[in-house]
């Protein structure tokens, strides 16, 4: 039986599986939004700017039950690439250093993002807020 | 919910809000009462809302100058020892202890608290370092997807590389992994 540090880890865990990703990133994104949000003492939306390529990331940290967690989103001209979930471990005041774990990604062999989302938004000018609508498909 | 059970919701509410438990642990709030040794519930249940935030305060005091803690209390080990009074056939919760304990430590002398993660067998492992008593005390934590599937603490001795396994929560892991990770 599987353990859990949280309840939040556990909603997004038992998320009934679907064979499409965006069904399930859309998912977990309403467990941030709309079931856990009023729980969240820190909530902090941003989003880059749009890279030469068109890419931008769309990015929440939060802190829930103790934990901070950071959502990501790879946004290609208005279509999702990708999403991941990441519990971050250890960080510092500078955002370096991150060790993070991953929750939730839709790529199936997935690496911990935390620090390279995060320098992006060191370093690239930033735009604060963003509320989610359901994800696009990707065409 | 009963009156009291608020009030104790409350007592922990105001506990991790002025940070003295950090609440990484989804551990059950009697048990979180526990560690500031609150023996007679009834007391907390005859005072009004408000005196229940003064009743935490006095006990964050009380907790930050140890008087409420047990007389062998001051170590990670100690608190494990604490935790194994306690719940001794609960494995898990003496895990949770443990983490409770680390989160108190990393909040108090978070520069010198440093983690890794790296794959150990099939779990996700994250380790966590702290230098204290001349030696390095490292608690890892096992999880296989969210799934937290172990919690232990070991003891390296630099001077003779000695590794310790002093707890683990998961019974398959019976010897150090330290070494395993460091190898």
């Amino acid at each position: 039986m599987p353990h859990y540090i949280n309840k939040f880890e556990e909603a997004v865990d038992t998320i009934p599986y679907s064979n499409s990703w965006v069904d399930m990133a859309n998912d977990v994104l309403q467990l941030i939004f709309e079931v856990f949000y009023d729980d969240c003492p820190l909530f902090l939306t941003m989003q880059s700017l749009p890279g030469q390529n068109g890419d931008h990331f769309r990015t929440v940290v939060f802190e829930i039950y103790g934990s901070m967690y950071l959502y990501n989103d790879l946004v290609r001209d208005d279509h999702m690439e990708c999403s991941q979930l990441e519990r971050i471990i250890q960080i510092d005041k500078d955002w370096n250093n991150v060790v993070s774990m991953v929750l939730y990604s839709s790529d199936p062999t997935p690496e911990p993002l935390s620090q390279v989302v995060l320098n992006v938004y060191k370093h690239t000018k930033t735009k604060v807020d963003w509320m989610p609508s359901l994800n696009k498909r990707p065409q | 919910m009963s009156i009291k059970r608020m009030l104790l919701h409350k007592v922990v509410a105001k506990a991790y809000e002025i940070g003295v438990l950090a609440p990484s642990v989804d551990t059950d709030i009697d048990d979180m009462l526990d560690m500031f040794d609150i023996a007679e519930f009834d007391d907390i249940n005859n005072k009004t809302k408000s005196s229940a935030a003064n009743y935490v305060e006095n006990e964050v005091v009380n907790f930050k100058t140890n008087k409420n803690m047990a007389a062998n209390s001051g170590t990670i080990v100690d608190a494990l020892e604490h935790a194994k009074e306690k719940y001794p056939n609960d494995l898990e919760m003496q895990g949770k202890y443990l983490l409770v304990c680390l989160s108190l430590i990393r909040r108090d002398y978070g520069d010198s608290v440093k983690s890794i993660q790296a794959p150990y067998l099939h779990y996700n492992a994250i380790l966590t370092a702290f230098p204290s008593e001349g030696m390095v005390w490292c608690v890892w934590e096992l999880y296989s997807g969210a799934s937290q599937e172990g919690v232990g603490l070991e003891r390296l001795t630099p001077n003779t590389n000695e590794v310790s396994l002093l707890f683990s929560s998961n019974p398959s892991i019976t010897r150090p992994i330290i070494p395993n990770l460091m190898a």
